[in-house]
């Protein structure tokens, strides 16, 4: 083996990249070549030394020099961030809010005179009085709901009725199967709404 | 087995900050090693270095899984580092053409980095005669050697992070040892 290829089972060596096989060929070249050997050694001292360099650390507020570098959150960024840490209370508020939200747009169309009835053709209305007449020789089935006015129940109703700001007249003639009811503040009106969403639920 | 950087990437994709802050305090030591090796200097290592961590948070959407994490960084930090030398060695060789010495070597002034007192940190005797063989070395060298025998990593990781066959990485250690050998000769 000359020189040149022990050479190259050096750096094989060195890389931990060779046969049992080449090292003892190496070994037998170095016993008569000090030249190799001697080169092989401060080629090992040359590693020795890069790997016992000391570690340097980053310094200590590296981490939140660049934290204060990177792009600023956006608004949805930050949102989604509260979201997943509470996630029940921002739901509960988004909740409360829409709900006072559409239950104050509701009461606020109240203002107008509204009939809500499954024959309403049976109807009479007195406009002048603001007033809804069940006529006296009649039949009226379903349900009746007036909004913003009265109603006077002169002949039959085969159903409920519901006056909401209003009063409900029962003329001795008429006669209700159902409920009367009158309902003249927000709290009652939240509660009939209530009752109706919980019965429309049970039945 | 999922790692701790996958788990942290996870969170940083979906706006998690503190994740982020994770992965640097993971990282900021090693990638910092390798850039100060790489420019010898500490304040422009570290900017380097803060360089790369923004890099990693812009991109994150084009890392791939497939390789390691710390392939990924340190293929950056790098390729930065390899950047930031060539972009000095232009204004060195402007300073050459005013001053005129024709004689010098731009290696052999290069490997002359003016200390300054943040040098210190690195100028242990030995600490000091093993930078600045580094800094003899043209950075495709340099990178190689530092991630061989400063950050102990196998020929296959260089290779991923270089992106270059593992014969060419093994061709430039067997040089760079040569050359570092005649440097730090006793």
């Amino acid at each position: 083996m000359n020189c040149h290829q022990a050479n190259r089972l050096i750096h094989a060596v060195l890389d931990e990249d060779h046969s049992f096989q080449d090292e003892q060929l190496l070994k037998e070249h170095f016993q008569h070549c000090i030249g190799c050997k001697e080169h092989f050694h401060s080629l090992q001292h040359t590693i020795v030394l890069l790997k016992s360099t000391s570690r340097l650390c980053a310094p200590s507020d590296f981490t939140e020099r660049l934290m204060a570098r990177l792009p600023r959150e956006t608004f949805i960024q930050i949102w989604v961030k509260r979201l997943q840490r509470h996630p029940f209370l921002v739901a509960a508020s988004l909740f409360v809010v829409f709900m006072a939200g559409s239950a104050n747009s509701l009461w606020s169309q109240d203002k107008q005179f509204q009939l809500t009835a499954y024959q309403p053709q049976k109807l009479e209305i007195d406009k002048d009085h603001n007033k809804v007449i069940v006529p006296a020789d009649r039949v009226v089935h379903g349900d009746i709901v007036v909004r913003n006015a009265d109603i006077s129940v002169e002949g039959q109703v085969q159903g409920n009725v519901v006056a909401i700001d209003g009063h409900i007249y029962l003329a001795s003639t008429g006669s209700v199967s159902g409920d009367k009811e009158e309902i003249n503040e927000v709290v009652e009106w939240v509660w009939y709404n209530l009752k109706r969403v919980v019965h429309q639920l049970i039945s | 087995m999922v790692s701790i950087e996958e788990k942290l990437i996870k969170k940083i994709k979906k706006g998690d900050r503190d994740a982020f802050a994770e992965l640097v305090e993971l990282y900021k030591d090693r990638v910092f090693q390798v850039t100060l090796r790489m420019v010898g200097n500490t304040q422009e290592a570290e900017d380097i270095a803060q360089e790369t961590f923004l890099r990693v948070y812009s991109n994150l959407e084009h890392y791939d899984p497939s390789y390691k994490f710390s392939t990924w960084i340190f293929r950056i930090a790098t390729n930065l580092s390899i950047d930031h030398l060539r972009k000095r060695k232009q204004t060195y060789s402007l300073d050459k053409e005013m001053e005129g010495t024709d004689g010098l070597d731009l290696h052999e002034r290069l490997a002359d980095p003016t200390k300054g007192p943040e040098e210190i940190l690195l100028s242990g005797e030995l600490q000091g005669q093993v930078q600045s063989a580094i800094e003899t070395l043209s950075p495709k060298y340099k990178s190689i050697m530092i991630l061989r025998y400063l950050e102990d990593l196998s020929l296959t990781e260089i290779s991923d992070i270089v992106k270059l066959p593992i014969s060419t990485i093994k061709t430039r250690i067997h040089r760079g040892r040569e050359a570092l050998k005649k440097r730090l000769k006793r």
